[in-house]
């Protein structure tokens, strides 16, 4: 039995995963809600870093640039994915915040992604979840495994556009062989839809109109 | 790769009140198994058989390729063992504990033993027994780890911590296994966590293993489905049902077998299917012991 060592350097992966509590804060591309912009993502994993101090009139201090420094580190460092207790299975959870990742364009076709391992252990979940979540993403083609190697995104991966159309897709057949399933009509189905789209608008202009929305948990029922 | 590393054929051993009955259990090297039982289930038992420390009344058990427990000292080198009733001495330091520990096992990281230190918030000059119960679970899981063992053996490793602490902790059993050759044995009665870093699941009522699988199937076959049933309509059969509680018209069914099929076989019979709920893990084991019970009452 040989062993074998991948990874020895512990300090390549500072960043522990961050579960949030709140509701409404899971990124996933259903709420269309994706991965939060660099500065968000700042806040919220290192709670000791100072916001920069108005009467600085802008000016960075010392403390800052060692902020910015650790930001840098953590960005080439870690995935940044962010799991929540209550956001549905893990695997579905690292799947849809991958698909988002390469949606956005944050992963470009042919990059190198962490290893199963890797991303297992920065993430604090089991090999197995991350395994799972990497075949799905594997299957709808999005990215490649290519053994011994590692793990990458396609080569002739969809525009963000298209990831999100088949996505749409998707759903769209989901709904409506579940609508058949459960006996309803062409007519019903379709003016549920309807509803469904009424009440996503109402959500939007509320949002606009400065109404504070919390948006549905996934684990919700809608 | 993916050797085995713990195999366990027919394990039973009689207590007076107790019996451990005929375990078979396998991990294989790189995998991190979950255990999960009740209080006075069997696990630490079963640990205690796995660690060389009670001899099995029958059956064959080979950890890291030595039978246990008559090579027990070979295989104790590459074991990490921590256990809730694992005592460290009080009146010395941890530091001196560290090199105790380093002074007998030559894989000793001292590196990796200071970046513990600051990672579990502990202090090497402070006696044991000024530790709280949290911090001495995390010096001993320190002493553990640093000696880089092939298998770690956890009796309950986060039971009393708190959740920062947990968390530090699982980040680093889950940085252990980056590195393949490593395997990690785990009990818990925390099925969040087990339910987080486990690949593998063992669940073990009454001395008997009743469940061994791999989490994500376990998770995948367990359903709970909701349904609405017409009045005088019989509910029909489904595969692998454990519970079936809620009212006549409006039962709830728990199955252990779930197939996507069922929808469209109850709306054959004119049933409704109004939901259908995954369970956590915590659900899948109450549900499991329940239905066991009721069928082998003590």
């Amino acid at each position: 039995m040989r062993r074998r060592k991948i990874q020895r350097d512990r300090s390549q992966y500072p960043l522990r995963p961050v579960t949030e509590q709140m509701k409404g804060q899971s990124h996933d591309l259903k709420t269309n809600n994706l991965t939060p912009k660099k500065g968000e993502a700042t806040v919220r994993t290192s709670p000791q870093c100072p916001k920069t101090d108005t009467r600085n009139h802008g000016r960075l201090d010392t403390i800052d640039y060692l902020c910015i420094l650790s930001i840098f580190i953590m960005h080439t460092g870690s995935s940044r994915i962010v799991l929540s207790q209550t956001g549905g299975p893990l695997y579905q959870q690292i799947v849809n915040q991958l698909k988002a990742k390469i949606a956005v364009g944050e992963w470009v076709a042919g990059e190198e992604i962490p290893s199963i391992r890797q991303l297992a252990a920065d993430l604090s979940v089991s090999v197995i979840t991350v395994k799972r979540a990497y075949l799905e993403l594997e299957h709808a083609g999005l990215i490649v495994t290519q053994h011994g190697k590692g793990s990458f995104v396609a080569a002739d991966v969809a525009s963000g556009p298209e990831i999100f159309e088949q996505e749409l897709v998707a759903h769209l057949e989901e709904a409506a062989r579940l609508g058949t399933t459960m006996g309803m009509s062409q007519r019903e189905i379709v003016s549920r839809l309807r509803q469904a789209l009424d009440e996503t608008l109402d959500e939007t202009r509320d949002e606009t109109e400065g109404a504070h929305v919390v948006p549905k948990s996934s684990k919700e029922p809608v | 790769m993916n050797d085995l590393c713990i195999r366990m054929e027919g394990v039973s051993k009689r207590y007076p009140h107790f019996l451990l009955d005929s375990i078979c259990l396998e991990l294989r090297e790189g995998e991190v198994l979950g255990f999960i039982g009740a209080n006075g289930a069997g696990k630490s038992t079963t640990i205690r058989i796995l660690m060389g420390l009670v001899r099995q009344d029958t059956g064959s058990v080979q950890v890291l390729g030595h039978p246990m427990p008559a090579e027990q000292t070979a295989a104790k080198l590459d074991i990490g063992f921590v256990s809730e009733d694992l005592r460290l001495y009080g009146a010395p330091t941890l530091a001196w504990h560290m090199k105790f520990v380093a002074s007998m096992y030559p894989r000793w990281d001292q590196a990796y033993a200071d970046k513990l230190l600051q990672r579990f918030d502990l202090k090497p000059q402070q006696k044991i027994k000024g530790l709280s119960h949290g911090q001495r679970v995390k010096a001993a899981l320190l002493l553990a780890l640093a000696r880089q063992p092939r298998l770690l053996i956890l009796d309950e490793p986060t039971t009393g911590l708190d959740p920062v602490a947990r968390r530090e902790v699982l980040g680093e059993l889950m940085s252990v296994l980056t590195d393949e050759g490593r395997t990690i044995f785990f009990s818990s009665h925390n099925t969040l966590e087990v339910e987080q870093i486990s690949d593998h699941i063992a669940f073990i009522d009454r001395g008997r293993l009743i469940a061994h699988d791999e989490k994500e199937s376990l998770l995948e076959r367990w359903r709970r489905v909701r349904l609405v049933v017409p009045p005088s309509t019989a509910l029909p059969l489904l595969p692998g049902i454990v519970e079936v509680a809620g009212t006549e018209r409006l039962p709830v069914l728990t199955t252990s077998q779930f197939d996507p099929d069922v929808v469209s076989l109850c709306q054959n019979r004119g049933v409704t299917v109004q939901a259908v709920d995954s369970m956590t893990l915590e659900e899948i084991f109450v549900a499991n012991v329940q239905s066991r019970r009721e069928l082998q009452p003590a």
